[in-house]
């Protein structure tokens, strides 16, 4: 058996009925080739960028097995024909997902962005945004150029680091 | 050279991951810059076997809009 996930944005526009016919539009087209495994919406979300001018979507999650795969490629057609739906992302999956994965049907890491078990141990990515890791990890190279090209003038060094803190 | 640089380790090997999800984005945010750029493994450390998994999600996130392609803004 071939497990497949499917990601799809769906126009965050749209009322629940019709996000809801869209939905069971999909699970039909995938439901003719293949054994649902779950089917969840996110909700809306901020797209990191703009698709057909839009700035937020609504992400759904699909979870599928089937034994043939050779049905994947009318369903990518299908996905990319349905102007509902801004855009759809099928993979392929090494193993059945596990059912925390299947019976969650709010992503912890997307909408409910605190739940990473490994994150507590070190700096959040919103710290790094912020200031620190990325400056650590990224400046050692920087300096090192600087320190090549201009030994003994701490000037430029010292312009460097304020316009990084300007970026901050 | 008075500058000491910090000991460099695989963050994936750290906390024994194996198989990196597209879908948390926090987690790929480590590793690209503020401009949404991928860090190099010479600055972040990571193994190459890991970052070449690390490659993929952070392109798949790209692809399906949980992650910028490129950050002008850098909010």
């Amino acid at each position: 058996m071939k497990y497949f996930e499917t990601l799809y944005i769906v126009n965050p526009n749209f009322e629940q009925s019709r996000l809801d016919t869209i939905i069971t539009d999909v699970e039909k087209n995938v439901g003719k080739f293949s054994n649902i495994l779950a089917h969840n919406a996110w909700g809306k979300k901020r797209l990191a960028y703009q698709i057909d001018n839009q700035k937020y979507g609504t992400f759904v999650l699909l979870h599928f097995e089937t034994e043939e795969a050779s049905g994947i490629a009318g369903f990518e057609l299908y996905m990319k024909l349905n102007t509902s739906v801004l855009r759809a992302q099928t993979i392929r999956l090494k193993s059945r997902p596990s059912e925390t994965v299947l019976k969650k049907s709010i992503s912890s890491s997307l909408v409910d962005e605190s739940q990473h078990s490994v994150k507590e141990k070190y700096k959040s990515s919103e710290l790094r945004e912020h200031s620190s890791a990325d400056d650590h990890s990224t400046e050692p190279a920087e300096h090192e150029n600087m320190t090549e090209k201009d030994e003994g003038e701490s000037i430029p060094e010292a312009i460097n680091t304020d316009t990084d803190s300007e970026q901050e | 050279m008075a500058f000491v640089s910090k000991r460099k380790y695989c963050y994936f090997k750290e906390n024994s991951i194996t198989e990196i999800d597209y879908k948390d984005v926090k987690l790929l945010r480590r590793f690209t810059t503020e401009y949404g750029k991928i860090m190099p493994r010479r600055v972040t450390g990571t193994n190459s076997k890991m970052h070449r998994k690390l490659v993929r999600a952070i392109k798949r996130a790209r692809n399906i809009a949980l992650m910028p392609y490129v950050n002008v803004e850098s909010d």
